[in-house]
């Protein structure tokens, strides 16, 4: 059972970045070529795969929950709680990338295009912490 | 902190990587539909291969070696044996999908079996059977 979860949280959380540096990449590429319908059709493609990282959320806390506790984790342990927080941190940038995306639906470029970039950029560097914090089980910040 | 750890960290992020050039490869697929970005898709999945997907396949090959000798695991072990098959078949599928294969439906077929692929290595890393 809990190599099961081990399995699940993993795959879980490895996704979760996969389908962020994915959509971060398909609609940088795609607006360049400065094409109404086909941005639409990349935010349209882009905020379905954001309907798989929404249940990817909820199953990584909950799964990283279970492991902590299996583990004997105690709760103030400082690198459970960075995670934590990063985590927190990653999935406010990801709503917001959401609501960036549902702005820029109906037009031809995409706007707020720094923000875009900036926001994934830390998105992705927060996990890369995350992910430092949770092999070496060890953390930076505290 | 020692090097282990880093090759650790770069290995699952290069598997990140590696997964999400999958995805921008079905994302592509759904585009290449439309008539008029048929051309471009091909052009950006010919990209995506070149500088996302082979790099993080090549990274993956030398990390995990790496990891193996550092970690002194037994290179005749079944898991290591298993997710090394599973990566070979992985890295033809990956190879033949964007060198030989012009079939849209054959190319979503080996795409499936690389992301099966990647399910099959990730379960031997983590239980170790």
């Amino acid at each position: 059972m809990n190599a099961i979860i081990a399995y699940v949280h993993v795959l879980s959380s490895v996704l979760f970045l996969a389908i962020m540096i994915a959509s971060f990449l398909w609609i940088a590429r795609n607006n360049r070529l400065r094409h109404k319908e086909l941005l639409a059709h990349t935010l349209k493609i882009s905020l379905i795969a954001d309907g798989i990282l929404f249940p990817l959320i909820i199953l990584i806390v909950v799964t990283g929950a279970f492991m902590t506790k299996v583990a004997h984790i105690p709760p103030g342990t400082p690198w459970v709680n960075v995670a934590y927080c990063l985590f927190f941190l990653v999935s406010i940038i990801w709503f917001t990338l959401v609501l960036l995306k549902i702005k820029n639906l109906h037009r031809e470029i995409f706007s707020s295009l720094r923000l875009f970039y900036g926001l994934n950029i830390l998105a992705i560097m927060l996990f890369f912490f995350i992910i430092h914090d949770a092999l070496t089980q060890q953390t930076w910040f505290a | 902190m020692n090097l282990f750890y880093w090759i650790n960290i770069f290995h699952v992020m290069s598997a990140s990587i590696l997964l999400s050039a999958l995805i921008i490869t079905i994302f592509y697929f759904t585009l290449s539909t439309h008539a008029a970005f048929y051309t471009e898709t091909k052009k950006q999945i010919k990209f995506v291969a070149h500088h996302l997907m082979m790099p993080a396949l090549l990274f993956q090959l030398i990390s995990g070696i790496a990891l193996t000798l550092l970690k002194k695991y037994d290179f005749g072990s079944v898991w290591i044996t298993c997710s090394f098959i599973a990566f070979s078949v992985l890295l033809f599928c990956a190879l033949t999908n964007f060198l030989w294969v012009k079939k849209r439906s054959a190319q979503r077929l080996l795409i499936l079996i690389e992301c099966f692929m990647l399910a099959i290595i990730f379960y031997l890393m983590i239980n170790r059977p």
